[in-house]
C-alpha cells in the first residue's frame, strides 16, 4: 500500500503543527500579558514611590526649615533626627555649607541641574543614577533660612520588587507556553484520533479483512469520511463475495458433469472389449485432460478472485516429500534432502504437493522425466529443486514458461498435452507461501526448476 | 486423493453379505455412475435424490454406510449428516465439489467421517468406503489392554463401549477408533499424519482437517470443558496427546 503518510509535504505533521501553533499562541498571549502587567505595575509603583518620596521630602523640608530658623542649629543632629524611609538620605545646604549624614552622600552625588533648579528658587525632582543606583532626587529651596533641602530616594528596593515581578511573569509566560504546547498536542491528537481510526481501518482492509467498518466519529465534519469509507468497504466486500460465490458456483456446476463423465469413462474402461478399446482410450485420455484443465482453471480463478487460503501445517520434510513422490509414482526419482534442510516445516500440504506434481509432470512432458528432486533451505525458507537432463529452457523463455498457456517451442514427448497452467500455478502456490519460482540451466545439460517457499508464522 | 493403504481387505473378506451403501445425490447422472462403480466393486446400492428421501430410505433400509452430496436441494447435506447422527453412528462419507472450501470442515463438524471430492476416481471412492466400513466392523485391540481408565472416562475396546462417570457415551465408530488410538498411546504425542494413517488409512498426504474436526467432536463428548480440554491436549506444531489427569500437570496446555 502506498504510504501517504502522516507527515505533510512541509515535513511537520499535523500534530506537530498543532502543537507548535498552540505553543506560539500561548507564548504571544502570555508574553504580551506579562509585558503589559509589568509596565503597568512598574509605572504604578514608581508613581506611588515618587508621591511618597515627595510627601516625605516636603514634610522633612518643612521641619528643617523650622529647625534652621532657630538659633544656632546643630545641623548634624537635625539630619540624624529626620525620619528616613527605605534607604533615603538627606543632603542639606545651609548658608553655602553642605551637610550630609555620611561620607559619599554629599553634594557631589546630587545632579548639578537639580541644584541649579533649586537655587533658582523652585522645588524640583529628578531621576538620576546616584552612587551607581537609580534614584529619585528631590530638591526643595528653603529661602527663609537661605538653605536648600535635598533628599535622595534610591529605587533599589523598588527595583528588587520589579525584578521579582518580572521573573514571576517570565516564569508564568514560560509555563503558559509549555501548557499551550501540551494542550495543542492533546487537542491535535483528539482531532486526529478519528483519522487514526481510518488508518487502522484502511490497513485492515488492505490486509484482506473486508468486514472492517468504521464507527462514525461524533464529529459531523468527519462522519462523511467514515460513511464513504464504509460504503467503499461494503462494495468491495460484496464484490469479493460475489466473485467467490461465482467461483464456487462455477466449480460446482462444472464438477458435476465432470464427475459423471469421468466416472462413466472409468466404468466404460473396465467393460471395454477389443473393438471399442481404442475409442475408450481416446475418451479416457481426453476426459482426463479436460478434467485437469477445468481443475487448473478453477484453481487459478480462485487465485484471481483472491479466494485462497493457506492451510499451513507442520510436516516432516523427509516424510512429506517421500509421500509426494510415492503419490506421483516417482519413488525411483532420487530424493535428495540436504543436511541444511529443516527437519520439519510448516506448509500447505495440498499446494506444495501440487507444486511438486506440476514440476514433475513438466519434466515428464518435455525432458524425459525428472532426474532428481532436491530439498534444502535455512531460516524459515524451504527450497525445492526439480532437475531434469532434457534439452533445457532457452534463455529467452526462462520467464515465459511460467506464464499461463505459454506454448513452448520445445517438443513434447508426451502424447498427452499439458493444461498450460501447471507452471503458472506453481508460481501462484509459491507466491501464496511468500515465495517464488524460477528456472535455471543445469550443468552440463537440462533444467533446474527452483521453488522457494517461506514458512508462514504460527 | 491417494489410494488406500496396501493390505486393505478385499470387498467381501470381512462380510459374507454385500455391504449396502445409501447414495444421496441430486444429480441423476452422477448417482447412476456411482451405482455402477460401487456395484462393480461389490456393494449393494440404495439411491436417494434428495435429503428427505435419503432420511426416509435410511430409516426403511438401514444401510451400512451413507454417501451424501453436500449440495442438495431442500435439506442440505449438513442437515442430513446431523439428522443421521441424531439417531445413528452409521459411517457417513460426504461428497464435495470444493476441497478447500469450508464445506468440508462444516460437513465433518456435522458428523461426517470422511469426505471424497468430485470428480472422484472410482478406486479411491471404493477405498474410502471400505476404510470406513472396516472402522465400523473391525474389533480394536490386539496386544493393548482392552479396558482403559482415563480420568472419568472408561473405554472398553472389545465391547466398543465408552463411559463417562458411568454414563454410556454415544460415539461414532471413527470417534471410537480415534479415542482408542489415543488411549492406547496415552501420554504420547500422536501426529495428525499418524492418526490419519492409523484411523482413516490415509498416507502422509491425507487431509489433517479430518483429525482436527474429529478431535473437536470427541472433546465435546469426553471433556468436562471442551474449550479447555484436560484429557485430549493439543501439542502445538506436533499433534495431539491424551493425558491422564494428574500425570503431567500443566504441560502441553
Amino acid at each position: 500500500m502506498a504510504t501517504t503518510g502522516r507527515k505533510g509535504r512541509g515535513g511537520l505533521g499535523l500534530r506537530a503543527r498543532g502543537t507548535v501553533a498552540f505553543a506560539l499562541l500561548a507564548l504571544v498571549l502570555s508574553a504580551s500579558l506579562a509585558v503589559l502587567t509589568y509596565s503597568i505595575a512598574r509605572s504604578y509603583l514608581l508613581d506611588q514611590r515618587e508621591s511618597l518620596a515627595l510627601r516625605q521630602a516636603f514634610i522633612n523640608a518643612r521641619a528643617t526649615n523650622e529647625f534652621l530658623r532657630a538659633d544656632d542649629p546643630d545641623v548634624p543632629d537635625l539630619l540624624a533626627a529626620l525620619p528616613s524611609s527605605s534607604g533615603s538620605f538627606v543632603v542639606l545646604r545651609a548658608d553655602d555649607e553642605w551637610f550630609a549624614l555620611s561620607v559619599g552622600t554629599g553634594r557631589a552625588v546630587l545632579p548639578e541641574s537639580l541644584i541649579a533648579a533649586t537655587d533658582d528658587g523652585a522645588a524640583a525632582r529628578q531621576r538620576a543614577v546616584i552612587g551607581g543606583d537609580p534614584a529619585l532626587a528631590v530638591g526643595i529651596p528653603l529661602p527663609a533660612a537661605d538653605a536648600a533641602y535635598f533628599e535622595v530616594f534610591p529605587y533599589d528596593e523598588l527595583e528588587k520588587t520589579l525584578a521579582t515581578l518580572g521573573y514571576s511573569l517570565l516564569a508564568a509566560a514560560t509555563i503558559t507556553t509549555i501548557l499551550g504546547a501540551l494542550v495543542g498536542s492533546y487537542a491535535s491528537r483528539r482531532v486526529l484520533r478519528p483519522l487514526r481510526g481510518f488508518t487502522v481501518g484502511a490497513a485492515e482492509l488492505a490486509r484482506g479483512n473486508f468486514a472492517t467498518r468504521l464507527t462514525a466519529p461524533g464529529d459531523k465534519d468527519l462522519a462523511p469520511i467514515a460513511t464513504s469509507f464504509n460504503e467503499m468497504a461494503e462494495a468491495l466486500q460484496k464484490r469479493l463475495e460475489r466473485e467467490a460465490r461465482f467461483a464456487s458456483d462455477v466449480t460446482h456446476e462444472l464438477r458435476t458433469p465432470l464427475t459423471a463423465l469421468s466416472a462413466a469413462v472409468e466404468v466404460l474402461d473396465r467393460r471395454a472389449d477389443e473393438r471399442s478399446r481404442p475409442v475408450v482410450d481416446v475418451l479416457r485420455t481426453q476426459v482426463r485432460h479436460f478434467q485437469q484443465l477445468v481443475l487448473d482453471l478453477l484453481e487459478i480463478s480462485r487465485f484471481d478472485a483472491g479466494a485462497v487460503d493457506l492451510t499451513a501445517e507442520q510436516v516432516s520434510t523427509t516424510e512429506f516429500f517421500a509421500s509426494v513422490l510415492r503419490g506421483l509414482q516417482k519413488e525411483s526419482v532420487p530424493l535428495e534432502i540436504s543436511d541444511d534442510a529443516p527437519a520439519t516445516f510448516r506448509l500447505d500440504k495440498r499446494r506444495v504437493e501440487r507444486v511438486v506434481a506440476n514440476l514433475v509432470e513438466n519434466a515428464d512432458r518435455y525432458a524425459g522425466g525428472p532426474t532428481s528432486v532436491q530439498v534444502s533451505g535455512a531460516d524459515g525458507v524451504l527450497r525445492i529443486v526439480v532437475e531434469d537432463e532434457g534439452p533445457g529452457i532457452p534463455p529467452d523463455e526462462v520467464d515465459a514458461v511460467f506464464e499461463r498457456f505459454h506454448r513452448s517451442t520445445a517438443v513434447s514427448s508426451d502424447s498427452e498435452r499439458g493444461t498450460g497452467l501447471g507452471l503458472a500455478l506453481v508460481t501462484e502456490h509459491a507466491a501464496l507461501h511468500g515465495g517464488r519460482a524460477w528456472v535455471e540451466a543445469r550443468v552440463p545439460t537440462g533444467a533446474r526448476f527452483v521453488v522457494e517457499i517461506a514458512e508462514p508464522p504460527l | 486423493m491417494p489410494p488406500d493403504r496396501p493390505g486393505a481387505p478385499g470387498g467381501a473378506s470381512w462380510s459374507l453379505m454385500a455391504s449396502r451403501v445409501l447414495v444421496i445425490e441430486d444429480e441423476a447422472p452422477v448417482r447412476a455412475m456411482v451405482r455402477l462403480i460401487l456395484e462393480d466393486e461389490g456393494f449393494e446400492v440404495i439411491e436417494a435424490a434428495d435429503g428427505e428421501e435419503g432420511l426416509e430410505r435410511f430409516a426403511s433400509e438401514s444401510p451400512d454406510l451413507v454417501l451424501v452430496d453436500l449440495r442438495l436441494p431442500g435439506t442440505h447435506g449438513f442437515e442430513v449428516c446431523r439428522a443421521l447422527r441424531a439417531s445413528s453412528d452409521v459411517p457417513i462419507i460426504i461428497l464435495t465439489a470444493q476441497v478447500d472450501s469450508h464445506d468440508v470442515v462444516a460437513g465433518l463438524e456435522a458428523g461426517a467421517d470422511d469426505y471424497v471430492t468430485k470428480p472422484f476416481v472410482a478406486k479411491e471412492l471404493a477405498a474410502r468406503i471400505r476404510a470406513a466400513l472396516r472402522r465400523s466392523t473391525a474389533v480394536v485391540g490386539g496386544d493393548s489392554p482392552a479396558v482403559h481408565l482415563i480420568g472419568s472416562i472408561e473405554i472398553r475396546e472389545e465391547a466398543g463401549v465408552v463411559r463417562k462417570d458411568g454414563t454410556v457415551l454415544h460415539l461414532t465408530k471413527t470417534e471410537f477408533r480415534l479415542l482408542c488410538e489415543f488411549a492406547d498411546h496415552a501420554g504420547l504425542v500422536l501426529s495428525r499424519e499418524q492418526l490419519l494413517e492409523r484411523v482413516w488409512g490415509y498416507d502422509y498426504l491425507g487431509d489433517s482437517r479430518l483429525v482436527d474436526a474429529h478431535v473437536r467432536r470427541l472433546r465435546t463428548k469426553i471433556e468436562d470443558d471442551p474449550a479447555n480440554p484436560r484429557l485430549l491436549r493439543t501439542v502445538r506444531g506436533f499433534g495431539y496427546k491424551m493425558t491422564r489427569p494428574g500425570d503431567d500437570g500443566d504441560d502441553g496446555a
